[in-house]
């Protein structure tokens, strides 16, 4: 038998990729053909401009290893415990021009030519289906700060025989149907981020399946596992020392603004859906699937009013997602607002996905957002409604005064409400432009709590006013700590309104009003 | 804005205050945030039958 060489390096193709797949794994070629992933993969490639298939073979992935010692090394067949890495580069070179960075050897190659041109890796399992292992990949551009993915994603150090290389991205697995279907890749995702976040202990699928059933056993056995329900994965969170926090997202309202509250703290957040196979005309359900939100376009370039009082949201601009959908790829796009179906009587809006169900054509499968689970910081105490709540009350209180012609917006304010830390906080302070002097300098000097809830008001983009909430106080505290003033007639104004004594102190708003009532 | 800008927008603010149209309006502002916060609040509660419900695609 031929002796497998350290790396082989291949010019890219998707073809050659799949041809890679199928040599690399235990799968079959039907299997390799009909992954979505392989379409994922055909996309992406083409569009970042792949040119090069680097493979690292007999690559030990840490995460594999450990799925291994505890379930397939325990198997009659014998599995490989080593796998392969593909490293995916814009720039074509060869074997020869890598050998001659290795010996040391003036060739066209270097360590910095390499990094400009990495677009990731992805590890190839040794496995006869789910084979996609640990995947990095470079996210596409913002175009524009439309895509924002930015304070998900963080930085992978890579190191290819001595050449360190960078990524910025976060960690995909296709789920392995044995130690851990949909909801554990979700979830292995999520806790890659909030590891790094939070320095809770990275756990590999099958840490995360036992996690989840060790108090709320399945009525089966737990591996092999066919999946996790909402307590379970909520349980899997609470074994990290984080706090599961469960959201009905079934209105792509609440999803949308939910998910922009949290998402921007730079934790990834799990979507449970409903998928429908709408091939033959009439939507056929097939089943709940899970999967990891990790960005969000803002592609409508205005706010859409919400509910009865009419208040512009931020995040009523998103018109798409990202997620890590273990079946398709990382950072794969679902579009919102997709037509309505009617599930027991009731409306849900669809989504839409690059899934395809029973040999069927990419495009047919629809998702309908069913709850999100956040893992949250057990000191994040205050919840996002009871802050939103203030503030759509806040906003109908100064669109009357707007209308009187008592503060002098020329529009309705747009409202920004998210979570955030005192470092995310400062550092946005640091930047803007719009804030100087004195005032700056005493924002960013100013002692505040770790975790911030910040509510910023804009008039057609300028800053008007930002809001900042202790969200690790309680509800029943004056938990709105500072305000800061960008506009400086429109809150001299609100100064002046507020000191009037005929306002009702019992009124929700007064919680924010009264804080300039007493400057 | 001046010492007597502000001064003025305050008598304008409390005389206003004062009338029942004030009192309707901000009544009226009240009901509609109202209206959306019960909204959300009733919307984003979880259905207790679906948490034991798994995701298995």
């Amino acid at each position: 038998m031929a002796e497998i060489p350290p790396f082989e390096i291949y010019p890219y193709s998707i073809t050659k990729l799949k041809e890679i797949l199928l040599l690399k794994s235990k799968a079959t070629r039907e299997i390799v053909e009909d992954k979505l992933h392989c379409f994922y993969f055909e996309g992406y490639f083409s569009y970042l401009k792949a040119a090069t298939i680097f493979v690292e073979n007999r690559y030990i992935d840490r995460d594999f290893l450990d799925d291994f010692s505890k379930y397939y090394v325990r198997c009659f067949n014998d599995y490989e415990r080593k796998c392969t890495r593909l490293h995916f580069f814009t720039l074509a070179f060869s074997e020869a021009e890598f050998d001659s960075l290795l010996k040391g050897e003036p060739c066209a190659i270097d360590e910095t030519k390499l990094n400009d041109h990495y677009l990731g890796f992805t590890v190839i399992k040794p496995l006869p289906e789910t084979i996609i292992g640990r995947t990095c990949l470079k996210t596409y551009d913002s175009d524009g700060d439309r895509r924002h993915y930015d304070s998900i994603i963080h930085k992978y150090d890579v190191n290819l025989f001595g050449v360190n290389l960078v990524i910025r991205s976060l960690a995909f697995q296709e789920q392995d149907h044995v130690v851990g279907a949909c909801a554990s890749s979700a979830l292995w995702s999520v806790f890659y981020k909030t590891g790094f976040l939070f320095q809770h202990p990275k756990l590999s699928l099958v840490d995360i399946t036992e996690a989840a059933c060790s108090h709320i056993p399945l009525e089966t056995r737990s591996i092999p596992n066919k999946g996790l329900t909402q307590t379970q994965m909520a349980h899997a969170i609470r074994s990290t020392g984080l706090e599961p926090f469960l959201v009905n997202a079934s209105d792509q309202d609440i999803l949308k603004q939910n998910l922009y509250a949290y998402i921007n703290l730079g934790v990834p957040i799990l979507m449970g859906v409903w998928l429908f196979d709408f091939s033959s005309g009439t939507p056929q359900y097939f089943g709940n699937h899970a999967i990891a939100i990790t960005g969000y376009s803002l592609g409508y370039p205005n706010p859409i009013p919400f509910g009865s009082s009419g208040i512009l949201l931020r995040s009523s601009r998103i018109d798409k997602i990202y997620a890590h959908d273990d079946q398709i790829g990382p950072f794969a796009r679902m579009v919102l607002n997709q037509g309505n179906i009617t599930i027991n009587g009731n409306q849900h809006n669809t989504i839409s996905t690059s899934w395809k169900w029973d040999k069927k054509p990419i495009g047919n499968v629809k998702a309908v957002s069913d709850i999100i689970l956040i893992p949250l910081y057990n000191k994040v105490r205050i919840a996002f409604n009871t802050i939103q709540s203030l503030i759509i009350y806040f906003d109908r209180f100064i669109e009357v005064m707007r209308g009187k012609g008592f503060l002098s917006s020329g529009q309705r304010l747009e409202w920004d409400i998210r979570l955030t830390t005192i470092n995310q906080f400062k550092n946005n302070i640091s930047k803007l432009t719009c804030l100087t002097g004195d005032l700056k300098r005493s924002i960013l000097l100013n002692r505040m709590p770790r975790f911030l809830w910040r509510a910023t008001a804009r008039c057609e983009e300028t800053y008007v006013l930002d809001l900042l909430f202790d969200a690790t106080d309680i509800e029943q505290g004056s938990f709105l700590i500072d305000v800061i003033g960008y506009e400086a007639k429109f809150i001299t104004e609100l100064l002046v309104i507020s000191k009037d004594p005929k306002f009702d102190k019992n009124k929700p708003e007064w919680r924010i009003l009264q804080w300039f009532a007493r400057q | 804005m001046t010492k007597r800008d502000m001064k003025k927008l305050a008598e304008e603010v409390s005389v206003w205050l004062s009338s029942s149209e004030a009192q309707k309006q901000l009544d009226e502002a009240h009901e509609q945030a109202e209206k959306t916060s019960e909204y959300l609040r009733e919307a984003s509660r979880i259905d207790p039958d679906s948490l034991h419900k798994p995701f298995t695609v």
